[in-house]
């Protein structure tokens, strides 16, 4: 039992072990009530989360002694030096709504590396000695083969590592889950390599061609010159969304025209003619991280029909703000449209593993000037397990950039001089 | 014969499209299609048919020609930041001015309507009307913004010596000043950090990107907060590695 008391409104020290500053909440496994008012005593022999009205108060881990050195920078403790894990790695076929385990003295090797702006990779080694992968029948028949999809057996396949970590005294300290891998390379015979990527990433690296996410566009002329015609806009006209109508690239007001949806098109219709040589244009903003979401949502309905579509989650953690320029998506990867929208926030991106799916998070970055000034682990040679690795960066340090927003450029018309029939007039 | 001009303004649709001449008939020999002006990243245009074609003695004349027209709707933009730089493509809304240029046919007189006095014919042929009118295409810019960021701490500590990132950040997509500055800054400090720092350690699983975490290493002349980039893992050797970016003391 142990003495727990409240640092700052955003901090909780438990008898200098345990040291929280996450946002609020954070998910645990394991939860434990406690009513009482601040300062409260928990059982530490339980992973625990404490609550107190009115707010959630959420620790990640009660684990007494297990990796405490890197928490409160002290002597690693007999558990935290002998720790270890075991891997194990399943089949997801989540068409056939199956998990086959990949059989344990058979799987060997793995390693997994999780990075900023990158997928998540992965391998693995499997014993083929008896050929029990690669034959053309058998258990095994198409689903060990490179891609997502597998015709012959009408499924997606994925490969799922659960990591079970335990400490020195081999107890089970917890369990970590890596899934939808899709397996991106197969080398060997005897002994198959196996290379993964994430599915999110597979996805985003495919090359597509959707139809220009359209912010503005330079309307189509009805013989009338009153009635003008939208057709590749993609947000509808709207005044609170800042939508604009621009006549010779000046803004007209609504008592001016009106607005008509159409199913293939919007029509924009003035009361009065419009000159024939001046442009009309409706500019109709859009959404980054709308346009983000949408994006990863037409990645997967492009799949081939025969793939089951299944939307991954994307966790937009800024705040949307809207661009006046026109996204193009054609013949490229959704990865390049979207990272340098995502460089703008200023922002990255990471995948997320949940225990069955996937997340794509999309946050803003946090500046070094803004590090915590208490952070949540301590790494020393002496907690760690050999000497760091240190190497120089090969980015040249500077300390003075541009940051350069083009300007818009339309071009407007004016009449300088014109004659009819010989007849002359002054612009 | 002088020749008939029309222009066609702010052409924004691409593909064939015929052309009239207004109305009049046009020797073929004569017809000029071309581009008279053009918005954001312009484009071409040509002539490709001609219709409703006749022969009339050694020359031929037509009632429409085909033309073609192609605009350049992108335009890509490259740039380098510390995460290696990269390239992306924006949409231009290009338009083009197409001018036409053809001598009218002018059908000969009938011949002479014989009259016992040998008079004048009764009737003349109309001469072709002309239109011309004289606009000047002029650029409007707004809405962008150039801004050049100094890191003041560095400089102040490096004896005002300043370092120019080799590229400057571009992308028409900013959403403001405040974000540029953030973007600046962001770029400038993650330079900063020369050192690429990995710290193998215990099967920690529950340590995530962006935990931060102190760096103490007096062999490597460190001791900084530092955020977790990368997370690794190996069964064989049974240890993580975890990796940061660090700034060297010096």
């Amino acid at each position: 039992m142990s003495e727990v008391f409240q640092n700052d409104p955003f901090c909780i020290r438990v008898n200098n072990e345990l040291y929280i500053n996450d946002p609020f909440p954070v998910e645990v496994d394991h939860e434990l009530y406690i009513n009482d008012p601040f300062p409260v005593e928990v059982d530490h022999s339980l992973p625990w989360v404490v609550w107190s009205d009115p707010f959630c108060i959420t620790v990640d881990h009660g684990i007494p002694n297990f990796f405490s050195s890197i928490k409160n920078n002290g002597i690693p403790t007999y558990n935290e030096k002998n720790a270890y894990f075991a891997v194990s790695a399943f089949l997801q076929l989540p068409d056939l709504g199956e998990e086959i385990k990949l059989t344990r003295n058979l799987f060997s090797g793995s390693w997994l590396k999780r990075d900023f702006n990158v997928p998540i990779t992965a391998g693995f080694v499997l014993s083929n000695i008896d050929r029990r992968f690669t034959k053309s029948t058998g258990d095994f028949a198409g689903l060990l083969s490179p891609g997502i999809y597998s015709p012959s057996r009408k499924t997606r396949k994925f490969i799922k590592f659960i990591v079970y970590i335990f400490d020195g005294e081999g107890e089970l300290i917890c369990t970590k889950y890596y899934p939808r891998l899709v397996i991106k390379e197969r080398t060997g015979g005897i002994e198959l390599n196996f290379t993964l990527i994430d599915e999110i990433s597979h996805y985003l690296n495919e090359t597509i061609d959707l139809p220009t996410y359209a912010a503005r566009e330079i309307l189509t002329r009805d013989i009338d010159n009153k009635k003008f015609y939208a057709y590749y806009l993609t947000k509808k006209f709207n005044r609170f969304y800042n939508s604009e109508l621009l006549r010779n690239c000046e803004q007209v007001a609504d008592s001016e025209f009106t607005f008509t949806r159409g199913e293939s098109y919007d029509t924009y219709e003035f009361g009065s003619e419009v000159d024939e040589h001046l442009p009309v244009e409706a500019v109709c903003p859009l959404y980054v991280g709308e346009t983000i979401r949408d994006i990863c949502e037409k990645v997967v309905e492009l799949q081939p029909d025969v793939v089951t579509k299944e939307h991954f989650s994307v966790i937009c953690n800024f705040q949307d703000w809207q661009t006046r320029v026109s996204i193009p998506v054609q013949n490229t990867t959704a990865l390049s449209v979207i990272k340098p929208l995502i460089d703008t926030i200023p922002g990255e991106y990471w995948i997320k593993p949940g225990e069955n799916n996937l997340s794509l998070v999309i946050q803003e970055t946090v500046n070094v000037l803004d590090y915590p000034e208490t952070p949540k682990y301590t790494f020393t040679p002496r907690n760690s397990r050999g000497d760091f690795g240190v190497s120089y960066s090969s980015i040249k340090a500077f300390n003075k950039m541009n940051v350069i927003k083009p300007n818009e450029v339309s071009t407007a018309y004016r009449q300088i001089a014109g004659s009819v029939d010989g007849g002359e007039q002054g612009g | 014969m002088a020749k008939t001009q029309y222009i066609l303004t702010g052409f924004s649709q691409e593909g064939g499209f015929p052309f009239d001449f207004n109305g009049q008939k046009a020797i073929e020999s004569s017809v000029e299609v071309n581009k008279s002006g053009f918005s954001g990243e312009g484009g071409t245009v040509s002539k490709s048919t001609f219709e409703d074609r006749q022969s009339v003695g050694s020359i031929f004349i037509a009632g429409i020609v085909n033309y073609q027209v192609n605009l350049i709707t992108s335009k890509t933009y490259y740039y380098t930041s510390v995460t290696g730089g990269g390239s992306y493509t924006i949409s231009v809304p290009s338009t083009i001015d197409i001018r036409f240029l053809w001598e009218p046919y002018v059908a000969p007189p009938p011949p002479p309507v014989s009259t016992p006095s040998g008079g004048v014919p009764s009737s003349l042929p109309a001469a072709p009307l002309s239109t011309e009118e004289e606009w000047e295409e002029y650029r409007i810019a707004s809405g962008g913004f150039n801004i050049p960021y100094k890191d003041p701490v560095h400089i102040e500590t490096q004896g005002n010596i300043v370092t120019k990132s080799p590229q400057p950040f571009q992308s028409p997509h900013i959403k403001d000043r405040a974000a540029a500055l953030k973007i600046a800054k962001k770029l400038i400090l993650d330079s900063q950090l020369n050192l690429e720092v990995s710290v193998p350690g215990s099967p920690y699983f529950v340590a995530e990107l962006g935990d931060f975490a102190r760096l103490i290493d007096p062999f490597n002349c460190i001791d900084s907060i530092e955020r977790l980039k990368s997370i690794s893992w190996n069964e064989k050797n049974q240890g993580m590695i975890f990796g940061f970016s660090a700034k060297e003391i010096v």
